[in-house]
């Protein structure tokens, strides 16, 4: 795998807020499933257009400007897309850290190590 | 009660964006507003991303290197005037490298707000702009730590020469509007691609060329540089450069032979 190839933790969490957002994936959305799967951290705006261009470089995502809205002051919505690439960078980190939650789970047992869920 | 953000600042936020992505930024801001206090807040927080991530994408090392050379070549060769070694000797090192580094950070946020090439007069006026941030910068590193500036004579011999060359620089590597794509209506003509290779060829030697006899100057300038130490090696390095200014101008006449 080259590095390019590889995909970071927020880049984890900006393509999987991609891909369960479906076609309704652009910046507000982003943003906003991204901070739900981030609890409790907070998510900042900036930092998903930084790693939204970042994708795009990368051959991950791509991107499309809509119809101008008027809820949006008559402005478009640039909406985003996984692509194959992306879709297999996302598929191979998870498997990574699906190994990693088990290898833990093993070592730590079930009862002493709980994954903190937030209400 | 006022639901979108007041023009105003909307319109002094999507000064600032790069135009690349300032639509649907400012619609995304916009689709968030709450008050004016959290729009400016979010925008505020949002600008240093957008900005530098526009930066990353237009960055260009090649063409950095190339302006930095250009810029310590003009100011380093203007110097010349004040005898050799005056930059060495003056230790102006110092502010010679905080001028190139101001004149550098603002063509670099140029590429960003401009990364197609533009008109002759809009390449002008991004040159115009770094270097009057440069000297901004002289005049307020002045007020504070005055050993940190250049002479003006400095600042305006190298300023006067640094604009043809940063001109230049910018043509070669970030292209020319006048050049159309290859391909129009879906056909390349066929003679189009060696005429441009040809042309970039030619360009690339000019380049070379200018830069050679700049390295020149500032090699003249240095304090090593000592006429008397060594005639044949004076006569040595004169010949060697010699023959590459001969081969560099037959090469930027010709440009078909590679």
């Amino acid at each position: 795998m080259k590095k390019s190839d590889s995909i970071g933790h927020f880049e984890q969490l900006v393509l999987t807020a991609i891909l369960s957002l479906g076609d309704n994936a652009y910046g507000v959305t982003i943003h906003r499933k991204a901070a739900e799967l981030s609890r409790p951290k907070s998510v900042s705006l900036g930092a998903i257009y930084v790693t939204l261009d970042r994708l795009e470089d990368k051959g991950f995502i791509s991107s499309w400007l809509s119809e101008p809205a008027p809820e949006r002051g008559g402005r478009s919505r640039r909406h985003y897309q996984l692509l194959a690439l992306g879709e297999r960078a996302l598929r191979e980190s998870i498997t990574v850290a699906q190994r990693m939650f088990e290898a833990a789970e093993q070592l730590w047992g079930r009862k002493k190590w709980k994954p903190v869920r937030q209400g | 009660m006022e639901t979108r953000p007041p023009r105003l600042i909307e319109q002094a936020v999507g000064f600032f964006i790069p135009p690349a992505c300032r639509e649907h930024i400012l619609g995304d801001l916009y689709e968030r507003y709450s008050s004016p206090v959290q729009y400016v807040l979010e925008a505020l927080s949002t600008l240093p991303f957008v900005i530098a991530s526009q930066v990353r994408r237009t960055f260009r090392l090649d063409l950095f290197v190339a302006e930095a050379a250009a810029l310590y070549i003009a100011f380093g060769g203007a110097s010349v005037a004040a005898g050799p070694a005056y930059l060495y000797d003056r230790g102006a090192l110092i502010p010679l490298a905080i001028l190139v580094g101001v004149a550098l950070m603002v063509l670099v946020l140029a590429d960003a707000y401009n990364p197609r090439p533009g008109s002759s007069s809009a390449r002008r006026l991004e040159i115009g702009i770094a270097l009057a941030g440069a000297f901004a910068s002289q005049t307020i590193i002045r007020l504070i730590h005055p050993q940190w500036t250049l002479p003006v004579w400095v600042l305006l011999a190298g300023g006067a020469v640094s604009i043809p060359m940063l001109r230049m620089t910018r043509v070669s590597f970030r292209g020319d509007r006048r050049d159309k794509p290859i391909i129009a209506d879906g056909v390349a003509p066929p003679d189009e691609v060696p005429r441009r290779s040809a042309k970039g060829y030619r360009k690339a030697w000019r380049v070379s060329l200018i830069w050679l006899a700049g390295a020149l100057v500032v090699m003249l300038n240095s304090p090593q540089f000592r006429l008397q130490s060594g005639l044949w090696q004076f006569g040595a390095a004169v010949l060697l450069i010699a023959i590459f200014l001969t081969t560099a101008v037959l090469k930027s006449k010709k440009g078909d032979e590679r």
